[in-house]
């Protein structure tokens, strides 16, 4: 289906873009996620035909589209803002790209209607959208998008402009649309939890490059460095000089894990682990791993208690059964098999 | 309870509070100068078109023949404003979409004809294809002809080069600004949907700009229906328009009913104009249709994006260069003798028409070196940039001044800002043709029908200035216990200042290249510069034709020189149309 393959692109004579391969397959939603400025945005409009790409190529089917205008390539493109048009009414926008594959006017007149009626709108045909709301030319961005039946869609962080109660309530429609569409498409955004609950795969751009693809559940538990860790919100990153074959050294102690790391002597690296991993008062002091630590505070969230705890310095956050009340010094253990060992 | 009641009810009445004596004041002195000086002559044109008088006036005039004239000024206009848009659209797309090598340069260029005076745009186009001008000379000097063989001045051609030479630069500035604010996504969302770029454009750019397309239309063809000094200077006597017949029956045949009943068709057909321009409806799409982001220019792809570049920049260039530098380069090089020269003549470059503006030599016509006119010129501008500073503060801190009294007194303020000067010079004729007014030696009438033309400008740099001051500076000042004069002094001023210079620069620029009201009013032995270089360039002589030449180059240097100082003075608020 779609490859893009070593597309480049520079701004303000800095490579936003060096090299980055993508593949998008049948049917497959793809998450294209990134800090805000890293060339999300970029790499869909290079492949909308909207920007030239520097270098590399764009392939659909194994053919070389690189060089066809956007309205040639038959791909659908949903922008943040939604650039619906001011001056047409709701169904006149989403007949935009009906009219233009030069479809009989009762044709046009009933997938318009079709498509109203999956996004819930059919009442608001006549409506001019300068009136609508922000969810609702959501909504109608998305069915404008969709009804000229593209090969590929493609979203541009289509939840960025909404708040955050209406984004939780729109994630799950657009998740039931896309999948009930079947069609790939590149849903774009920089915000993770979005990404880990539409996602069938994930690929993040970071510095001009893919740097880890994978599905949701791969890129949560196997994260290739410490960057990735951190953006993605994994847990608690600690930096460490490695001292194989399977400890490593941190400010306040040393580590010790169930496998022999993969590293160099004295090799920079972060050491990852899980609130839920992060045992309190579990070991006395002088057992493996565990560390005097003070309790900042504890927050009820529901099913456990966030303990926020301070060691030597260094904050770290743990999920525990019980609250522990501030100020009180605690032991803190962390199971060898709990740590991962990342490159920085 | 009831106190909350009735604050509640009081404070929609807080925004259009009965006008204290103050804000009365302030209107007295705008209101009496528009009523002697705009509408009691508009009145006495009335009384003359009516007057037992106007039999006789008939007898020498057809209606058929102001009908005919009526047709040609409309015929002119519409075909004017038809080529100015061929012109100027597709130039705006182009600086408002493509990143191209010269594209700052060209769009300067392409604005700088706007700021210049008629006389100066028809000497321009006077060496470029006059009987005198470059192409003649060089046909005349390859085929070894004895006439020019170019005979475009007073015919059609000449005057619509002219009309779109001038008024491609207001669509160029009003449809590009609104151009180059388009959210560009729009279009990118009709590529991705499928649409080609001409189906792009079609069906979204062309729908969005109508209003400003038809907006800048119906200015275009305002001010090509009312245009005068292109016209007389370009045109000749057998293409009049309203305007030039009116001052052909004033001036030439003193047929003043005649030129009253012109003028007051003039005056209908004018104010239906300005009242369509006002009524074109601008829709609110708010921020939907407006990009918040830097203009997003692109580089050209393929021969047609580059092929259309190329043509608008070739267009421009001859349209728009060519005439100014033939003019510059014209002054600066003799050609033949003068009158009553003898010996040989040495051609080529020389500065000696602009020597020749100091000298007062028997062959210049009405005796006077054209270093008088300058210098009148210059008085009576400065006189101007007087009253209409005045008139100005004081009428838009009134039209500030939100009031009932404002909001009624506002249409009688902007009607006589649509006039034209013709009909300012035809009714200061008639009605102040007597002491102190026609004094020959400085007519104050000058400078008051030329702070009447400016004042719409005026008025538009400082209204939004003043609207701009934020009251609780005042409120601030006041409490902290300034009276209204210290308020005034110390915070307005220095916040008007730099509108009031760009409006102070307007004036001086508008008073110095006037012609059509001056032509009307000034003395034969006090001509302005304009008034001057009509009668040099028309009369027979190369000395004549050269001294016209440099007057007209200096006063567009002059113009060109405060515009330049208006762009660096960077205005506050609204653009200036």
């Amino acid at each position: 289906m779609l490859s893009l393959r070593g597309i480049k692109k520079r701004y303000e004579g800095q490579w936003l873009l060096n090299g980055v391969d993508l593949d998008v397959s049948e049917g497959e939603l793809l998450c294209l996620l990134g800090e805000s400025g890293s060339g999300k945005s970029t790499l869909l409009r290079i492949t909308a035909g909207l920007e030239e790409t520097e270098a590399g190529r764009v392939f659909w089917n194994c053919q070389d589209i690189t060089d066809l205008q956007p309205n040639e390539r038959c791909f659908g493109l949903m922008f943040q803002d939604y650039a619906l048009f001011p001056h047409r009414t709701v169904a006149q926008n989403v007949a935009f790209g009906l009219r233009m594959k030069g479809l009989p006017r009762h044709e046009v007149e009933q997938k318009v209607t079709e498509a109203l009626k999956t996004i819930h709108m059919a009442s608001f045909a006549d409506r001019q959208v300068t009136e609508l709301s922000g969810g609702e030319q959501q909504r109608v961005a998305l069915a404008r998008a969709l009804a000229p039946d593209p090969h590929l869609l493609m979203l541009d962080e289509p939840l960025g402009a909404l708040d955050h109660t209406l984004r939780v309530s729109l994630i799950h429609e657009l998740r039931r649309i896309l999948h009930g569409s079947g069609k790939p498409a590149i849903y774009v955004t920089h915000d993770r939890e979005e990404a880990f609950a539409i996602a069938d795969r994930l690929a993040v751009l970071h510095e001009g490059h893919i740097m880890q693809t994978g599905a949701p559940e791969l890129l949560f538990k196997k994260p290739v460095n410490a960057w990735l860790a951190s953006f993605l919100g994994l847990g608690n990153l600690i930096k460490a000089m490695s001292a194989p074959p399977n400890t490593a050294a941190v400010t306040f102690g040393c580590f010790t894990f169930a496998e022999s790391i993969n590293l160099p002597e004295k090799s920079a690296c972060a050491l990852l682990f899980r609130p839920k991993d992060l045992l309190i008062n579990a070991q006395p002091l002088g057992a493996v791993n565990t560390f005097d630590a003070k309790v900042i505070d504890s927050v009820f969230m529901g099913d456990y208690w966030q303990v926020n705890l301070r060691v030597q310095g260094l904050d770290l956050e743990a999920h525990s059964g019980q609250p522990h009340p501030a100020g009180t010094s605690v032991t803190v253990t962390i199971p060898p098999e709990k740590i991962q060992v990342l490159p920085q | 309870m009831d106190t909350l009641n009735a604050q509640i009810g009081a404070s929609p009445a807080k925004t259009h509070k009965r006008a204290g004596w103050r804000t009365f004041l302030l209107w007295v002195l705008p209101v009496a100068f528009l009523l002697y000086f705009f509408y009691q002559p508009l009145a006495a044109i009335f009384k003359l078109v009516f007057s037992p008088g106007f039999k006789a006036g008939w007898q020498l005039f057809t209606p058929a023949a102001v009908a005919r004239i009526f047709f040609f000024t409309f015929y002119q206009a519409a075909l004017s404003t038809l080529l100015t848009l061929l012109v100027g659209l597709p130039a705006a797309y182009v600086f408002a979409k493509f990143d191209f090598p010269g594209r700052k340069g060209l769009n300067l260029l392409s604005l700088i004809p706007f700021i210049l005076p008629t006389v100066v745009v028809a000497s321009a186009f006077n060496t470029l294809m006059g009987p005198r001008g470059w192409i003649n000379l060089g046909m005349m000097a390859l085929f070894k002809l004895s006439d020019p063989p170019l005979k475009l001045l007073n015919s059609l051609p000449a005057v619509l080069l002219a009309h779109v030479f001038y008024n491609s630069s207001i669509v160029i500035r009003m449809v590009g600004s609104a151009l180059g604010r388009l959210n560009p996504r729009l279009t990118e969302a009709a590529r991705s949907l499928g649409a080609s770029n001409r189906q792009a454009i079609k069906e979204i750019t062309f729908p969005l700009l109508k209003p400003t397309v038809i907006g800048a239309a119906l200015l275009v063809f305002l001010f090509d229906f009312t245009s005068f000094g292109v016209i007389m200077m370009l045109g000749g006597p057998r293409y009049a328009t309203i305007e030039v017949e009116i001052y052909t029956q004033t001036m030439q045949r003193l047929n003043l009913p005649v030129a009253g009943l012109l003028t007051l068709i003039q005056l209908v057909f004018t104010l239906l104009l300005t009242f369509l321009y006002n009524r074109i409806k601008h829709p609110k799409y708010g921020k939907a249709a407006v990009s918040s982001e830097a203009q997003n220019l692109k580089k050209p792809r393929g021969f047609r994006e580059k092929a259309l570049i190329w043509v608008v920049a070739v267009v421009i260039v001859l349209l728009i260069a060519m005439p100014l530098l033939s003019l510059v380069s014209r002054s600066v090089f003799t050609l033949d003798a003068a009158r009553g020269e003898r010996g040989a003549v040495s051609t080529g470059f020389s500065l000696r028409y602009y020597q020749e503006l100091f000298i007062n030599r028997t062959g210049s016509l009405f005796y006077i070196p054209p270093i008088e006119a300058i210098r009148n010129s210059v008085s009576y501008s400065l006189a101007t940039v007087l009253i209409s500073t005045v008139i100005g503060v004081i009428t838009s801190y009134a039209l500030a001044n939100p009031s009932m009294l404002s909001r009624h007194l506002e249409p009688f303020i902007m009607l006589p800002l649509g006039a034209s000067a013709i009909t300012l010079g035809l009714g200061y004729l008639i009605v102040f043709n007597r002491p102190p007014w026609n004094n020959p030696s400085f007519s104050l009438l000058i400078p008051i029908a030329h702070s009447l033309v400016a004042l719409p400008l005026v008025i538009r740099v400082l209204l939004p200035a003043i609207r701009g001051i934020p009251s609780n500076l005042r409120q601030a000042a006041s409490v902290l216990g300034a009276n209204r004069v210290q308020v005034f002094l110390q915070v307005d001023l220095p916040i008007l200042l730099r509108a009031l210079l760009a409006s102070v620069v307007f004036a001086f620029t508008i008073s110095l290249g006037e012609f059509g009201a001056a032509s009307f009013l000034a003395s034969p032995l006090k001509p302005t510069i304009p008034v001057a270089i009509f009668r040099f360039i028309s009369q027979p002589g190369a000395l004549n034709y050269g001294q016209a030449l440099a007057m007209s180059t200096i006063l567009m240097l002059t113009c060109a020189a405060g515009t330049v100082l208006i762009g660096r003075i960077r205005l506050p608020g609204e653009e200036l149309y």
